[in-house]
């Protein structure tokens, strides 16, 4: 009776330990495969969606009228990249003369869809004279081309994406991608242990890696991965999460993971996942217009996107596409009597990928910040959001163009260090607020310190229309033509410091005209004027411009001791440039879902902050400033029919050169300064108007006939008008003046023999 | 009250009368002064001392094929409550002309349908401050301006009965 017993009890003492064990490494299993399960659902979740907004640039409306030359239409057709061609595939043009013919893409806007179509677009000098639909032979009133991609908003790592669904995808390249990677997708679980086997043995007998054994499941649990290392414990996690990845979701989920996930190329940052993103990529097409060749290519740069690089390495991309080829022509894809065609073919791939690496990050950056106050930053780079924003590529050109020709010649010029020179601009339109373009530094194409957005500088006189317009808000007492006293002033401060301001060229010039006063920018009467008006007048006329920040209460500040940004300055001419309507400057037009739902739109809004007839004699006098004053060059440049308004600015040991300035359709500011804030030389004059001036010229099309407001009067009055250095009193010269505020003769100027030199 | 309809309404009017007597538009843009001086825009104002006479700018204002096209179709989707759609139209042109009343002014009544009584105020004082002499466009204006006021009124009345 013991035997049995003591041979029982022996077995246990075999067995329990290797029962316990067992209990031990199946609660660690189970608690793994766990946190595996959790770790994979989590990647695979998240990876599904994880698609970067993209984002658009204004379209290029096109109708008879508009001022465009050819030059710049063809510039535009080649940043969407539209061919050269006479075939008149869609995405190309030809140009013969005065005419350019254009096979338009359909693209689908926030607010309609648009076909494709082909349009004649006629020219006369710098107008489009007509545009015609060529196949209705129809007159066009307007067209929109597609806008420009201007870049993505992506996620830390980097990564972008084109979203797919399985039902859109063709059918050769799931074909071919089985047929290359993984023939038994279908039917395995996961992990395919005779294709590990087959591997190993081809493998072997190659004496190298010759072969993979890994299932479309296993790649895409790969992919989750950041890193590469190959070690046997990853590659058991890996089976086992394909395991897992497969009992969770079905094949057609799993194989649409992976046509969005697989690592397919590198455009500098940017890593190119997924088949939707490389069709575009390498093609310049989508997915769906691929040929055979394309798509066997593409499949192709599975097995090694980087060494297989087409672009880099076309000889090793070529012979990979036509391995896959055959494997095409051996599943019956492609016709064998084909293959011998099909494998000369060449690989067909646009020269440049249209580059998600934005070519204009300055202005991206306003983008971001405009879109936090509404959007996560996380559903910006991940929730696939179409973003349409207001930046006009022809109009960024020009100030780029300007910047980059400019400083060097104004570096010599100002006798400089080399790169010393920055700069910043902006450029709106007129009614709207849309910003067209933005600068921010002379390194256009690196996203550094923003300084359109993050400088914050003196003015220096860029401030003096605020104190003029405090005057004239107040017709009763201050006009145009009443005469200001241009003499020294000490003011004695609360600490007992006293301040002598000086004008710039250190004299004083008397009596003058207020719109004199300003146009040639004196210090001295601007000065007086606004301590008569008191500084917190001047205060307030900056906030109701649109001057967010608090302002130090000094005398200083009349001559523009504030730290402001471009940015911030633009506001306050956009606003004159408004009639004194505040009008917000905006980046952003619409945002619509990836599937084209509107999520938010960006609509004018305007609110009145200021009295337009004041704010039409202050642009008066901003006119004058262009046609007689500090910024008078502008017309060696221009025509003198064309007129615009604005103000120069120069702060002290001319650190800063400031322009700011409008026309009928154009708002723009442009700055130019040293990081370290040393003296730059030069004068807003000097530096920063031609710059402005540039711009202007190459894309304002409106001159700026300031609409006259209800109340403004026209009339002939006397007043002492100084230009070029020689002082005036003009009788009969016609000025604008707010209903009930026209002088009598008694407030006019007296006209002496002595200062009565003309009658204009 | 002002009909959304009567604006639209006015608005072809205007459109028929420009396609009718397109070439007719000589107009004299010059300013000249009699008696003692004063220039204004506009003889029809009430000013008394008013001279020289600027022909209504309507014309002008939706004289380009472009603008019209807008306009048109901003009214087809106003028609059927597509505010957004409109409001986008006529944005387009103001990109293309900024200083156009009309264009504003719609602005102004679309936005009155969508009940932004406030926006729909200060868009038409923005177009009024653009219409120079056109006094039929500066009525309408004021019309909006009243409009929207009205309802202002209406809402913080129903407001504090509510409170």
């Amino acid at each position: 009776m013991k035997a049995p017993s003591i041979k029982f009890s022996r077995w246990r003492r075999i067995i329990y330990p290797f029962l316990i064990l067992f209990l031990i490494f199946s609660f660690f299993f189970v608690s793994y495969m766990i946190k595996l399960d959790k770790q994979v659902t989590e990647q695979f979740e998240g990876k599904r969606w994880e698609v970067p907004s993209r984002v658009y640039a204004r379209p290029l409306e096109l109708y008879a009228g508009k001022v465009i030359s050819v030059d710049q239409l063809l510039f535009e057709l080649r940043l969407l990249r539209y061919e050269k061609s006479t075939d008149n595939d869609i995405g190309s043009y030809l140009q013969q003369d005065n005419k350019v013919a254009i096979h338009t893409r359909p693209f689908n806007f926030w607010d309609e869809n648009a076909p494709s179509i082909m349009l004649e677009v006629t020219f006369k000098r710098n107008k489009i004279l007509s545009i015609k639909d060529t196949n209705s032979q129809e007159e066009l009133d307007v067209w929109r081309l597609e806008p420009l991609f201007i870049g993505g908003i992506y996620p830390k790592i980097n990564e972008d994406r084109v979203l797919l669904r399985i039902q859109d995808v063709p059918e050769t390249l799931i074909n071919t991608l089985l047929e290359v990677e993984d023939r038994h997708f279908y039917e395995h679980f996961g992990v395919a242990p005779l294709s590990i086997i087959r591997a190993l043995v081809a493998n072997i007998r190659a004496g190298g890696r010759v072969q993979g054994g890994s299932t479309l499941t296993q790649q895409l649990v790969k992919n989750f991965y950041l890193s590469s290392e190959k070690t046997i414990t990853r590659k058991l996690n890996e089976a086992l999460m394909a395991l897992l990845l497969e009992f969770h979701y079905s094949k057609n989920e799993i194989l649409e993971a992976y046509l969005n996930e697989i690592y397919l190329g590198q455009d500098g940052s940017r890593a190119i996942h997924g088949f939707g993103l490389a069709a575009e990529y390498y093609f310049d097409k989508p997915l769906e217009n691929l040929d055979e060749t394309q798509i066997a290519l593409l499949v192709g740069l599975v097995k090694g996107a980087s060494y297989y690089n087409p672009r880099r390495f076309s000889d090793r991309a070529l012979k990979r596409r036509n391995v896959v080829l055959m494997v095409q022509a051996r599943a019956g894809i492609v016709a064998e009597e084909d293959l011998v065609e099909l494998k000369d073919s060449p690989l067909n791939i646009s020269k440049y990928g249209p580059s998600g690496v934005t070519k204009y990050p300055a202005f991206m950056d306003l983008v971001r910040r405009q879109l936090n106050k509404d959007y996560r930053p996380e559903d910006l780079s991940s929730a696939g959001l179409r973003l349409f924003t207001t930046i006009d590529p022809l109009v960024q050109f020009e100030v780029e163009e300007s910047i980059d020709k400019r400083l060097p010649k104004l570096e010599q010029k100002a006798k400089l260090e080399k790169n010393v020179l920055e700069a910043a601009a902006m450029v709106t339109d007129a009614g709207s607020g849309a910003v067209r373009a933005l600068v921010g530094g002379r390194e256009f194409r690196a996203s550094g310190f923003n300084r359109a957005l993050d400088s914050h500088r003196h003015i220096g006189s860029l401030i003096k229309p605020a104190v003029y317009l405090s005057a004239l808000q107040q017709p009763e007492l201050y006009r145009l033509n009443t005469t200001l006293e241009d003499s020294a002033i000490t003011i004695t401060m609360e600490n007992g410091f006293q301040w002598s301001p000086e004008n710039y060229d250190k004299r004083e010039h008397g009596d003058v005209a207020l719109i004199s006063a300003l146009a040639n920018s004196y210090n001295l009467a601007t000065v007086r004027l606004g301590m008569e008006l008191g500084l917190d007048n001047i205060s307030h006329t900056l906030h109701a411009l649109g001057v967010e920040r608090e302002i130090a209460i000094y005398p200083s500040m009349l001559l523009g001791a504030v730290d402001m940004s471009v940015y911030e300055v633009l506001k306050m001419y956009q606003t004159l440039s408004a009639q004194g309507f505040q009008t917000p400057v905006r980046a952003i037009q619409a945002v619509t879902s990836s599937t084209g739902e509107v999520l938010s739109r960006y609509p004018i809004n305007v609110e009145q902050t200021l009295s337009s007839e004041a704010v039409y004699l202050l642009k008066t006098a901003l006119q004058e400033v262009a046609k007689t004053g500090t910024a008078k060059k502008i017309y060696r440049r221009m025509p003198q029919s064309f007129s615009v308004a604005g103000k120069t600015g120069t702060t002290n040991d001319y650190r800063d050169s400031w322009f700011a300035g409008m026309t009928g359709d154009k708002v723009a500011v442009v700055w130019l300064g040293a990081d370290d804030n040393q003296s730059i030389r030069l004068t807003g004059s000097s530096g920063a108007l031609p710059i402005w001036t540039d711009i202007i010229s190459a894309t304002a099309s409106r001159s700026m006939d300031i609409p006259i407001a209800e109340n403004i009067i026209f009339k002939r009055s006397s007043a002492i008008i100084h230009t070029s250095g020689s002082v005036k009193c003009v009788e009969n010269k016609v000025f604008p003046f707010i209903w009930g505020s026209v002088p009598s003769r008694l407030e006019e100027p007296p006209c002496t023999e002595d200062n009565l030199l003309t009658n204009d | 009250m002002i009909d959304q309809n009567s604006r639209f309404v006015y608005l072809i009017i205007c459109l028929i009368a420009i396609s009718a007597c397109s070439t007719s538009g000589k107009r004299s843009d010059t300013i000249s002064t009699i008696n003692d001086g004063i220039l204004v825009p506009d003889a029809t104002t009430k000013k008394q001392e008013s001279i020289i006479i600027r022909p209504t700018k309507k014309t002008e204002f939706i004289s380009k094929p472009v603008v019209r096209n807008l306009l048109k179709k901003a009214k087809i989707h106003s028609d059927v409550m597509d505010y957004d759609s409109a409001i986008n139209l006529l944005e387009r042109g103001i990109a293309i002309s900024p200083n156009n009343p009309i264009l504003w002014q719609n602005m102004a009544a679309v936005r009155l349908k969508q009940g932004d009584l406030a926006q729909a105020k200060q868009l038409a004082m923005k177009s009024n401050v653009l219409v120079e002499a056109d006094e039929e466009l500066r009525s309408i204006n004021l019309q909006l301006i009243n409009e929207a006021s009205r309802r202002e009124k209406v809402q913080k009345l129903g407001g504090s009965v509510l409170h």
